[in-house]
């Protein structure tokens, strides 16, 4: 079995079905054997149009018609591209272009409910009860296929559309399949974005590869009410859920006593933290919070990750619970991992199984010991042929190795190092920013900042990890010409950022010629990162988060 | 914690707190007057202020309440004008006056 379509319709029951519940808590079911039909349907229609190998980008609100569409693309051989829905707004709507002319797809599809208001993209809908499913037969597929493409979220200006192959997807899947050892999943809760690689792969393909039921609900739910997450846990009794360390935290601040009487989690022996830096706090305290309601310590399983990779790199299995060790924090700092008593904790991401992974120097020099900081090296079937249409950028990331003409590594961006036969994750030598679990490509942060403020030079945009683990976007800006009220611009560009991104930011204007650039004209965004954090940019003007002002000063 | 509040000032001493417990800073230093985003308030924070808006006003407001109106003054005085006309039987939400689905 080389190709996922087949896969999955080998194991179409009728007893396994999506369930998408609806803010007010009614659910929508959809059993596979329906969602198969409805899929083969939606084929028919995308191959009457002459687009199979033409990619074709969804852009759903969350629900099950973004998971018929997708399976339908699949089930042609069309690459989907599953993107977020534009806000209304000029910024956005230049965004579905951007990915439309990278990926050279000419088609969109959504629901009914949006396609008059993305008539701007010429967006249809997929009609799956005009087509005959039966008029289906499946399109010749191998493992090297193309399943779909996966956006780096978000990215205006630098988009990366990592390509996806059925291997790719069938290798990942079974590995995540392999941490439930002797428990195997019967139902998955969640509330990702379908867009995003852990709601995609690790939710909705995780259930159809391994034929389990999945419980979801819209992301937008979920923040406004978490409890909500959970109660899907409890009413379906899910035994298996996945989560960026920001959606864990977030349950643990927002749920009510009240809310909590309620839960039941006795049922969950799988709770995955991915896709974001994990916080040994949020781990304790979520543990602490939901004992009372039956959640086990054992169920967690930290898990490192990234799209170039499918999903997953490393996950803690079924039972074994979290590993935490502390390690000196200046040292830290100095690429050693040295373990002190009283140091930085650090939570284990599990052990290196069915991929090969290695720490390098940073520079690519060499393998590192155990132990040592280095950037993580990854190698086996679940690693994405490339970067659509980009051979540079592919041979640069997913081609190192010894000989610059066969390297078969993914060179991840992260920094890490191995101990006792798991990794832990310290750090990134790639510039982008997470927050709250979404991913923020610096060049779109500063394209923003820029498009606010006409006097604009350089911007460099960076993240910076707070006392508190989170981390928080700064901008530094160049002035070119005309100072004005800097005090005004200054603002503008911060009314500009935090509306479009939704984030707080810091921002500070320099004096011309203060961001750094390589001699070949790249921004040295590390290098400004560390000016900034050691005080030895000089502002024309500042202004700073208070949570940021605490840590300058911890530093000086 | 999330008493019902009902003129203006009670609309703007609870915006306050509810801040004030988002940002994990004390009541005292939040300032009314000073954009919302300077305190690190973000796009989650923000969401759900528009929830507890919901729950302890009943008031239906835009999800980008917080980004239109980026003040705790501004937002008071929008909630407010809401709770006028409601009472003068005009609906108590803003979702009709910005041409929006």
């Amino acid at each position: 079995m080389t190709d996922f379509v087949a896969h999955i319709r080998a194991r179409l029951a009728d007893d396994r079905e999506f369930v998408f519940v609806r803010d007010d808590g009614s659910p929508v079911r959809l059993p596979f054997t329906e969602l198969d039909r409805r899929a083969r349907a939606t084929a028919v229609w995308l191959a009457g149009r002459g687009l199979t190998d033409q990619p074709v980008l969804l852009l759903y609100p969350a629900g099950l018609d973004f998971t018929v569409a997708f399976l339908g693309c699949l089930y042609a051989r069309v690459p989907a591209i599953p993107a977020p829905l534009p806000d209304t707004g000029a910024a956005h709507g230049s965004r579905v272009r951007t990915l439309m002319r990278d990926a050279g797809a000419r088609l969109v599809l959504t629901d009914s409910g949006h396609v008059s208001e993305l008539s701007a993209f010429s967006a249809c809908v997929a009609d799956h009860a005009a087509a005959d499913p039966d008029a289906w037969t499946p399109p010749a597929m191998t493992g090297a296929t193309i399943a779909y493409l996966q956006y780096t979220s978000g990215s205006t200006s630098d988009p990366r559309g990592v390509e996806v192959s059925h291997g790719n997807l069938l290798h990942n899947l079974e590995l995540f399949r392999l941490l439930a050892r002797d428990r195997p999943v019967r139902r998955l809760a969640g509330w990702l974005p379908h867009y995003h690689d852990m709601g995609l792969v690790g939710l909705q393909l995780q259930a159809l590869h391994t034929g389990a039921d999945l419980v979801f609900m819209s992301p937008a739910s979920f923040v406004a009410r978490p409890v909500r997450w959970l109660e899907l846990i409890s009413r379906y009794g899910a035994d298996w859920t996945v989560s960026p360390d920001f959606g864990y935290a977030w349950c643990t601040r927002r749920i009510t006593d009240e809310q909590l009487a309620g839960l039941d989690l006795s049922s969950l022996t799988m709770a995955v933290s991915g896709a974001e830096p994990i916080r040994a706090g949020t781990l304790a305290e979520f543990e602490r919070r939901f004992a009372p309601a039956g959640f086990r310590p054992t169920a967690w399983n930290p898990g490192y990750g990234l799209a170039e990779c499918t999903l997953m790199v490393t996950c803690v299995p079924q039972g074994q619970g979290v590993t935490v060790r502390r390690f000196d924090p200046s040292a830290l700092e100095r690429h050693r991992a040295v373990p002190a008593p009283e140091g930085t904790p650090l939570v284990a991401c599990g052990p290196v199984s069915g991929l090969d992974l290695r720490i390098v120097e940073p520079d690519g020099s060499r393998s590192l010991a155990d132990g040592e900081i280095g950037e993580i090296w990854v190698s086996g079937p679940s690693v994405a042929l490339g970067y659509r249409g980009r051979p540079a950028e592919t041979r640069a990331t997913f081609r190192a190795g010894d000989s610059a003409q066969h390297g078969r590594w993914l060179r991840t961006g992260d920094l890490g190092f191995l101990l006792d036969g798991q990794l832990y994750v310290t750090g990134r030598i790639k510039d982008v920013i997470i927050v709250n679990g979404r991913n923020l490509y610096p060049q779109d942060l500063e394209e923003a900042a820029a498009r606010a403020n006409p006097a604009a030079g350089r911007s460099a945009a960076f993240g910076v990890r707070r006392a508190d683990g989170g981390e928080h976007v700064v901008v530094v800006q160049e002035m070119r010409r005309g100072q004005g009220d800097l005090g005004e611009t200054a603002d503008r560009v911060m009314d500009q950022v935090t509306r479009e991104f939704g984030i707080p930011l810091s921002l500070m204007l320099v004096a011309r010629g203060a961001v750094r650039q390589t001699t070949s004209g790249k921004l040295r965004r590390r290098h400004m990162r560390e000016l900034f954090l050691s005080g030895t940019l000089t502002p024309l003007h500042a202004e700073l988060e208070p949570a940021l002002n605490d840590l300058l000063e911890t530093v000086a | 914690m999330n008493t019902a509040p009902g003129p203006h000032d009670d609309l703007r001493r609870w915006l306050i707190e509810r801040v004030a417990v988002y940002v994990g800073r004390p009541p005292a230093e939040i300032d009314p007057s000073v954009k919302l985003r300077s305190y690190g308030l973000d796009s989650i924070h923000a969401l759900s202020l528009c929830v507890d808006v919901e729950e302890a006003v009943g008031l239906l407001v835009e999800p980008t309440l917080a980004w239109d109106h980026p003040t705790i003054d501004d937002i008071a005085a929008h909630l407010a004008g809401l709770v006028a006309r409601d009472r003068t039987g005009q609906g108590a939400s803003d979702m009709d006056d910005k041409g929006l689905l």
